[in-house]
């Protein structure tokens, strides 16, 4: 799904799948057909997919404990996502990652990393290895608000900045982190208000218009590879579900999220195709047919693909070992 | 063949090694400074004249960013070998280090790899608490980490050119006290093993020990420091008619099992000398895997001898109480002797 | 079905006995376990018990007559039942009999408790008995390390009685290696010449001075039982004499108060020692009462003369009623 010249089409397409492919996630697993809790991204569609329509396969993208949005965006099968959701031996992971892990190295996207702030520096380090091999590569963190205040977002940000690295770290600002509202843990109106400190371009976004984010994205990317250092993006974005499959949603209100509710990233995308005229109706209807049909392969795939061995836990540890 | 500390030995592998790979850079603190103490321990001095400062790469002073980026650009096809300098800032890291570095490959399903090494010195050496502890039954603990701890010049420079090559985060141990380092960073009481070094290019595969010294009535695995103490205290045993094995597994996991199984078969005895703390620790690891895989070969207890259960205190008098000694390993050979 | 009364091995070193006495005659009813005849070896006289109830027939030795060991010299039946004449020949009992069927010996000095009977384990290559109490269940726990426990098993060796030398008394691997030549050393010489069976000497003891040692030490930083003390004792006089290699078997806890030791191979002595008790003593020709015991040492009587065991048995007896000489 990465690569150049999406049309917005192609961007509500992602988002689309993205947002069909977590509602039958989160109904199969009120099945008990997936045996972990789900972190999902219902709201934020256009953020994920906004930044990975501007990079490459190539490119890196770092993830959180929320990463499916991240993994789809990317070029990770849906099948595959599925499939690790069901913990199969078929799945991205091969079954040992699971929902907080998704990921797949051969798009750019290594196993997402569930420590808060923890994929910062990570990233820092994989945009220093595109320095040096001087490959053009851009390495894409995405965190959260809460992420914001670890220490790793910090010196990663420094780091990145005193060494002018190609990386772009994405705060998806969905003003809470689990269930701690923005206002109570930062003192300041923004996160990107913190990118002057570090010398780096902070740009403020609209999280739900996956066309802006678009825009930012590809000026931060362009930055990037140019070799002009990191800017730090914030998407301004609402989760429209909870936390986790166990959160009641009893910390907000419900004319908040009315409001986030009627600003749909989805919704927005389709009434500018309509208004401009590059979609219609019908057009709406069979992509969300497409659509329909690759989450039902995913699922079919993951419904019969194998467990793994109990004994395949002593695989992989190393690499090199009894791969 | 060339005679070196451990701390040039170890600069010489670095040399090579970044010679022959383009993909190995180092990142640390204070490593490439011109001017400056080529790392806390004189290691990395005079590399970034040649190789540069990008390869040599000074970090900000920070733990979690410069192991992130180390995992990162590992991740991403480099060879990074980070330096931190205290062993005790590995504390620090410790995300990047035991839930990043060491899981990827594993949550990756073994596509991803993470060919990064760190380096840390350890050791107490009058510097009280926070610049002393030994870690690494810590960094043992973590499936996924490689970790390796030479004691000789010879293996310092083989040791670590194999911890470069290999595609899993290697943690490479080093004592303060075996370093050798010289001027302002050379370390009072340091026993500078020099040795020699070949010049020519050659590795100590990981996961192999080594048999210091032969004997017959108990066998003491000692590593970095204390493999020296258990090699004082093997000269004074002898001189009592007891005959000590000395082994020195060099490589903590994966652990040279069988070397330290076929003495202990041989010995019936086993003293384990370690300068971590006592409780839970890398000797009591040691001792466990003896006492399932051997027992019936033991003709006497365990005895571990270790630092005692405090953090390292920083009276000399205290340190010396708190470390272990050649003579606290004469004295645990004498109680498994049945002599007082 | 009838039963052979067989004639026991007495150990490695003794190959033929002399029947002194039969306590039943051809006939009469015996009960397992009552002492059927007494056997003397050229140094001690035991008693043999019946190996199982019923009625004595086949009588085939006389008193007085000297007979092989392992010979079969009788037969218990059942009161209705007709006996054959046993087997004349020695090797009526093979080899592989189970040990189970060998009948138990009870030395004579102390009739009524301990019993001979064959150590446990019946690929044990020296035969050689072990005492059982009265509360057999209360045997001291002895250490072993596992690596020699495991030598000492693969050998074949009982190590229940062999000197420790180990961490905490424990028995090492040396410790086994030394009992193995030792027992080595003894079927090489048994087989070289006549066999001698082990001897017994026995002397009471006085114990007021040890009891009051124990009481005055105790809550000390170095508080002592008896069995500590008898140790040490043990301890002193083979440190005094070189030939003196000792097992201590201290049974507090035994019915009897004279308590043989069984003589382990490739030691030169044991010392039993059984309950002590208040008896009549005479002290300045007065009689009163004091805390007696028996000391009973056996000891190897084909390599020691009596007079040897005599001497130590009273270096013993020495130690054990002036403790003082010891704890100074």
């Amino acid at each position: 799904m990465s690569g150049q010249a999406q049309s917005l089409l192609d961007l509500y397409r992602t988002m689309l799948t993205i947002r069909r492919f977590e509602e039958r996630a989160n109904a199969l697993y009120m099945e008990g057909k997936i045996p972990s809790t789900l972190h999902l991204y219902i709201g934020q569609e256009a953020v994920a997919t906004g930044v990975c329509a501007v990079l490459k396969r190539t490119d890196y993208v770092l993830s959180t404990h929320r990463p499916h949005g991240h993994a789809i965006a990317k070029g990770v099968a849906p099948r595959d996502i599925m499939a690790e959701l069901y913990a199969k031996v078929t799945g991205c992971c091969k079954g040992k990652g699971g929902s907080m892990h998704a990921g797949d190295i051969r798009v750019g996207m290594p196993p997402a990393v569930a420590i808060v702030g923890g994929n910062a520096p990570i990233a820092a380090g994989m945009a220093l290895a595109c320095k040096f091999q001087k490959n053009g590569g851009v390495a894409v963190s995405f965190f959260g608000d809460g992420a914001a205040n670890e220490g790793a977002v910090h010196e990663a940000l420094n780091m990145a900045a005193i060494w002018s690295l190609p990386v772009v770290y994405v705060c998806e600002n969905n003003l809470y982190g689990a269930s701690t509202s923005f206002s109570t843990v930062f003192n300041i109106a923004n996160v990107a208000d913190r990118a002057p400190a570090y010398g780096i371009p902070g740009v403020i976004v609209d999280g739900n218009d996956v066309e802006a984010v678009r825009e930012v994205a590809i000026e931060a990317c362009a930055r990037a590879r140019a070799g002009a250092g990191p800017t730090l993006i914030e998407a301004k974005t609402y989760r429209l579900c909870g936390h986790s499959r166990s959160d009641p949603l009893t910390y907000r209100s419900k004319e908040e999220e009315a409001v986030w509710r009627a600003r749909d990233p989805l919704v927005i995308a389709a009434q500018r195709l309509k208004e401009r005229g590059e979609a219609s109706d019908a057009d709406l209807a069979r992509v969300e047919a497409e659509v329909k049909a690759v989450i039902d392969e995913a699922v079919a795939f993951a419904e019969t693909s194998p467990d793994p061995l109990a004994t395949d836990a002593l695989k992989h540890l190393f690499v090199g070992e009894s791969a | 063949m060339p005679m070196m500390s451990i701390a040039e030995a170890l600069r010489l592998a670095i040399r090579e090694e970044m010679e022959r790979d383009p993909r190995v850079f180092c990142i640390g603190e204070d490593i490439g400074v011109t001017g400056g103490f080529g790392g806390a321990f004189t290691v990395t001095l005079g590399l970034s004249e040649q190789f540069g400062h990008e390869r040599v790469l000074d970090t900000p002073i920070s733990e979690i960013g410069l192991a992130g980026a180390a995992v990162g650009a590992a991740m991403a096809g480099m060879r990074p070998i980070a330096d931190v300098q205290y062993g005790d800032f590995l504390f620090c890291m410790m995300d990047q280090l035991a839930n990043q570095a060491a899981k990827m490959t594993y949550m990756s399903g073994g596509t991803v790899s993470v060919p990064m090494v760190m380096r840390a010195p350890v050791g107490s050496t009058r510097r009280g608490s926070q610049h002393a502890q030994s870690l690494e039954a810590f960094m043992c603990h973590v499936p996924g980490l490689k970790v390796v701890a030479p004691a000789t010049a010879y293996d310092a420079k083989g040791l670590l050119k194999a911890a470069v090559r290999d595609d899993n985060p290697v943690i490479v141990f080093e004592h303060k006290l075996l370093y050798g380092s010289k001027g302002a960073r050379s370390e009072k009481g340091a026993l500078s093993p020099v040795g020699e070094v070949p010049s020519e290019d050659y590795i100590v595969p990981i996961g192999k020990g080594i048999v210091r010294r032969e004997g017959s009535d108990v066998t003491i695995v000692g590593k970095l420091l204390t493999m020296y103490q258990a090699l004082a205290a093997a000269e004074t045993l002898a001189q009592e008619g007891i005959s000590a094995e000395v082994i020195d597994p060099r490589t903590l996991v994966p652990l040279d099992k069988e070397l330290i199984l076929a003495s202990v078969r041989k010995t019936g005895r086993l003293v384990v000398a370690e300068e971590d703390n006592r409780t839970c620790g890398w000797a009591a690891e040691i001792a466990a895997m003896v006492a399932e895989e051997a027992f019936y070969y033991l003709d006497a207890p365990i005895a571990r001898v270790s630092s005692i259960d405090t953090p390292p205190p920083f009276a000399p008098v205290m340190e010396a109480f708190y470390l272990p000694s050649a003579d606290k390993i004469v004295d645990a050979v004498h109680k498994l002797m049945g002599k007082n | 079905m009838a039963k052979e009364v067989v004639v026991p091995p007495l150990g490695q070193t003794t190959a033929e006995v002399t029947l002194v006495h039969w306590y039943k005659r051809e006939g009469d009813a015996v009960q397992a376990g009552e002492p059927l005849y007494a056997i003397e070896t050229d140094k001690a006289v035991l008693d043999v018990e019946a190996p199982a109830s019923g009625v004595l027939r086949a009588v085939s030795a006389a008193e007085g007559q000297t007979v092989p060991v392992l010979q079969s010299i009788a037969v218990i039946a059942a009161p209705d039942e007709a006996a054959d004449a046993p087997s004349a020949a020695p090797g009526a009992l093979s080899p592989d009999t189970p040990a189970a069927a060998v009948p138990a010996v009870a030395p004579r000095p102390a009739a009524s408790t301990p019993t001979f009977e064959p150590a446990p384990g019946a690929s044990v290559p020296v035969a050689q008995p072990a005492f059982r109490t009265a509360s057999a269940d209360a045997t001291i726990r002895r250490l072993i390390s596992p690596r020699a426990r495991r030598l000492a098993e693969a050998e074949g060796l009982d190590w229940s009685a062999v000197p420790a030398s180990g961490p905490e008394g424990a028995i090492i691997e040396r410790d086994v290696r030394a009992a193995l030549e030792a027992r080595d050393r003894l079927s090489a010489s048994a087989s070289a010449s006549a066999a001698e069976p082990p001897a017994l000497l026995m002397v009471e003891a006085d114990m007021t001075q040890a009891l009051h040692a124990v009481a005055q030490l105790r809550g000390s930083n170095h508080p002592l039982t008896i069995t500590n003390l008898l140790e040490r004792v043990v301890r002193h006089v083979g440190a005094d004499d070189a030939g003196f290699r000792a097992t201590l078997v201290h049974r507090p806890e035994c019915v009897a108060t004279v308590f043989a030791a069984p003589l382990v191979a490739g030691y030169s002595a044991a010392l039993g020692v059984g309950r002590i008790a208040e008896r009549p003593w005479t002290l300045g020709g007065q009689i009163v009462a004091r805390p007696i015991c028996w000391l009973a040492l056996t000891y190897d009587a084909h390599t020691l003369s009596e007079a040897q065991a005599n001497a130590w048995l009273g270096a013993l007896q020495r130690l054990i009623e002036q403790p003082a000489l010891l704890l100074v």
